[in-house]
């Protein structure tokens, strides 16, 4: 039984590290492409490999990848999942803001941009350790001194903070990015609706909600119209 | 029998039925027009996966499939049908199938069926159908004319191609995106769609604008099921539909003779012509772009605007479209200053006014430039190009590392609510010891209250339960089974043995004071227990 366990054990060690190897071996091949210039070969790879190791480098390199095929939509839209991922992330700031700079509408989500620096995952060890320190703090101790009153009053900030930035994350209606140019958005689903506004590729939109093959979605500036879904591509 | 199969024969030829292998192929027409469609069904015994189709001209559209159950004297069939329209794209005989179907992992070759497609006539509808706009039916040669295209319908349409617009000896824009409206004619409520464009006539004499051409698909009502909830049931099928409007006659008309000299061909009305140069200093023998603005609307051609051919003093080469946009048009000549010049002299843009039925002019003004002689080149210091660094700006370059895979799921909210329990528990004892040190030290207060009110009423039998009451709430024993058996339980709680001792001692006598009182050691007996409770309240 023993020996069998260890067989098993290292049959899978074998496995992990072969999948691990072509991974590695995946993302070096897509970025020998990228660097010949073969841009849209590269583009398949990253997508292949983003479905089985979705990092934020993967996304970055995609971003890149569909910018160089003058694809700015799927280019931001990649951007953007890669900041999401890691929000700190010089480059990746660097490259979204740039290729949002070439889209003629670039307003953003305000109210994401305030938790945009944390990830969800952050925000909720963010908010634990908080109510664990806060917690034993608050019953087992008696509040007296000047300095116990403020560090209480700080982590229950963080505290109601993090959970707002949480509810915000899971709660606000999807984002998503326009892919086609000169996206006409209707007033009724349908071609035959009178056209409200028309969307640049790379256009950031909140999705109200879906019918069928057309979606209503909302500007920034809360103007609402209806799209066809192949349009849009959700965060 | 005979004549039975002879039916069995007739009824199978007319609904174009063939049988093969089992595997049946259904039409409900053998003869349709050229506007029409058929409604193929292959009828498969079984399961199988969907045939794919194609049927040279014809375009083929998947409708659906349904499975059947039969049951006949306990012999049980099953059948798959997959239905598809089949529209012709041009007349003839065609010869549909036999198609491959694979069934069990085994490919089976159906029947086919013959079908007649005719010419039909286009029938003339009422509730959707297409109409030309255009202003007026006297035009000018090169004169941009609008045209609008109208699609009026009150029926369901899907899938709304372009238009098409006919026409020989005219050249057309592109169409403008639709905006619909709508519009009550007879009564009727119809939603139109207004296609406009811009059509020129290069032809002069009588011409014909269309007739135009749009195709489209119509949502026809197929079935209706009844009953209490007929809309839930009722299902739309597309028919697709070519609509043709009328054509219009059009007289195109020369403009008039003599043209003025600088008239090229130039036909519309504009308004302004803006001439500027790059850059406005350099030497002889360099190179200088020339950028003409002409605002307006019309028909030009890069041959009918002004050139500065006829000025000996620069060498020009061709003129280029730069920027096209509506009402105005940018062009860029590259010129070569021969010799030196202090400005580029006005140049005149002659056209034909369609509206006013005459020859007009705009000119634009002369533009001061400083060319110097090619000879001083050398020695003459052009001034440095503007020193502020140029910054270029691209994306930044592709990562080397995979990164780190971010961590799924969402922290367990176990971790959250164990921590809970454990404070929140250990919050909960520490209040209950709290409260149980503030029982005894209550007791033991009341205790000596007690004693001291005692000592001034001399009653020693209350004694007794005053010093129980203390010691079953400082130790938390029962006070009203206490007898001398508390002495072993305060033995067990590590009370000093002096203590124990002196306790042993006033119980004992306070037990002889209920059978003997003597009123004189009232007194000695309220101190040794008032020093008793004092002593335990110190060292206890």
């Amino acid at each position: 039984m023993r020996l069998l366990l260890r067989v098993l054990i290292v049959i899978l060690g074998m496995t992990s590290s072969l999948q691990a190897q072509d991974t590695r071996q995946l993302f070096d091949q897509a970025n020998e492409l990228y660097q010949q210039g073969n841009f849209q070969e590269a583009a398949v790879c990253y997508e292949e490999l983003a479905k089985v190791y979705p990092s934020a480098n993967v996304y970055y390199n995609l971003g890149n990848a569909y910018y160089r095929q003058g694809k700015l939509g799927y280019a931001i839209l990649n951007f953007e999942r890669a900041r999401r991922l890691a929000p700190r992330d010089q480059d990746i700031r660097y490259n979204l803001d740039y290729v949002r700079s070439l889209v003629p509408e670039t307003s953003r989500w305000e109210l994401g941009h305030i938790f945009g620096f944390f990830t969800p995952r952050e925000l909720q060890v963010l908010l634990l350790v908080c109510y664990m320190i806060f917690l034993p703090l608050a019953l087992l101790t008696r509040i007296r001194t000047r300095f116990m009153k403020t560090a209480l009053a700080v982590l229950g900030v963080l505290i109601l903070l993090s959970a707002v930035g949480l509810v915000y994350e899971t709660e606000s209606p999807p984002k998503g990015v326009v892919v086609i140019d000169e996206t006409k958005a209707h007033f009724e689903p349908g071609l035959l609706g009178t056209v409200h506004f028309v969307l640049p590729e790379g256009a950031f939109v909140s999705i109200q909600k879906q019918r069928e093959d057309w979606c209503l979605i909302q500007r920034q500036d809360r103007k609402r119209g209806w799209i066809p879904i192949d349009c849009l591509q959700r965060l | 029998m005979r004549r039975i199969l002879c039916i069995l024969a007739i009824t199978l030829l007319i609904s174009g039925t063939v049988v093969a292998e089992g595997i049946e192929v259904l039409t409900d027409k053998t003869e349709i027009s050229l506007q029409d469609t058929i409604r193929l069904t292959l009828r498969i015994p079984g399961q199988s996966s969907q045939p794919r189709i194609t049927v040279e001209g014809w375009s083929v559209s998947y409708i659906g499939s349904s499975n059947q159950l039969t049951v006949i004297n306990g012999k049980m069939d099953q059948f798959t049908e997959y239905s598809y329209r089949l529209a012709p794209t041009k007349t003839g005989t065609f010869i549909i199938g036999p198609f491959q179907v694979v069934q069990d992992g085994q490919t089976q070759t159906t029947g086919s069926i013959t079908v007649t497609v005719v010419q039909g006539t286009q029938e003339e509808r009422e509730d959707i159908f297409l109409k030309i706009d255009i202003p007026k039916n006297r035009v000018y040669a090169y004169e941009k004319v609008p045209v609008t295209l109208l699609l009026y319908t009150r029926v369901r349409t899907e899938n709304l191609q372009w238009p098409e617009l006919s026409g020989e000896g005219l050249l057309m824009d592109e169409f403008a995106e639709p905006v619909p409206h709508s519009e009550v004619i007879n009564g009727q409520t119809y939603q139109v769609v207004p296609f406009q464009t811009y059509v020129t006539f290069i032809q002069r004499g009588q011409q014909t604008l269309g007739p135009a051409t749009m195709k489209c698909e119509v949502l026809v009502q197929s079935s209706s099921r009844g009953g209490l909830f007929p809309d839930f049931f009722t299902s739309y099928e597309r028919r697709p539909l070519v609509l043709s409007s009328s054509s219009i006659a059009v007289d195109v008309l020369a403009p008039p003779l003599p043209a003025p000299e600088g008239f090229a061909g130039a036909v519309g009305k504009f308004t302004e012509l803006f001439v500027d140069v790059d850059p406005k200093s350099t030497i002889a023998g360099e190179p200088l772009t020339l950028t003409l603005q002409l605002f307006g609307s019309g028909s030009v051609h890069v041959s009918s605007l002004p050139a500065l051919e006829s000025c000996a003093d620069f060498q020009v080469y061709p003129i280029n479209l730069k920027e096209e946009n509506e009402g105005s048009w940018v062009y860029e000549q590259v010129i070569i200053p021969k010799a030196p010049v202090r400005e580029i002299p006005s140049l005149t843009f002659c056209y034909f006014d369609p509206e006013a039925e005459e020859y007009l002019e705009v000119t634009s003004s002369p533009v001061p430039v400083s060319v110097l002689e090619e000879v001083a080149s050398s020695t003459t210091k052009v001034a440095p190009p503007n020193s502020q660094e140029r910054i270029g700006q691209d994306i930044l370059f592709i990562k080397d590392s995979l990164g780190r895979q971010p961590k799924s799921g969402s922290l367990p909210i176990v971790i959250a609510v164990s921590w809970t329990l454990l404070v929140g528990g250990v919050a909960i004892a520490r209040f209950l010891w709290s409260n149980r040190v503030q029982d005894s030290k209550k007791a033991a207060k009341d205790a000596l209250r007690e004693l001291s009110i005692l000592e001034r009423k001399q009653t020693p039998e209350e004694i007794l339960p005053v010093l129980q009451n203390y010691l079953g709430g400082k130790y938390g024993l029962n006070p009203y089974s206490m007898d001398r058996s508390v002495l072993d339980d305060l033995k067990a709680l590590d009370v000093d043995p002096v203590l124990l001792s002196r306790l042993e001692d006033l119980l004992a006598r306070l037990e002889a004071v209920r059978y003997a009182r003597d009123t004189e050691k009232d007194g000695e007996l309220f101190q040794l227990a008032l020093d008793m409770v004092r002593d335990f309240e110190r060292i206890g």
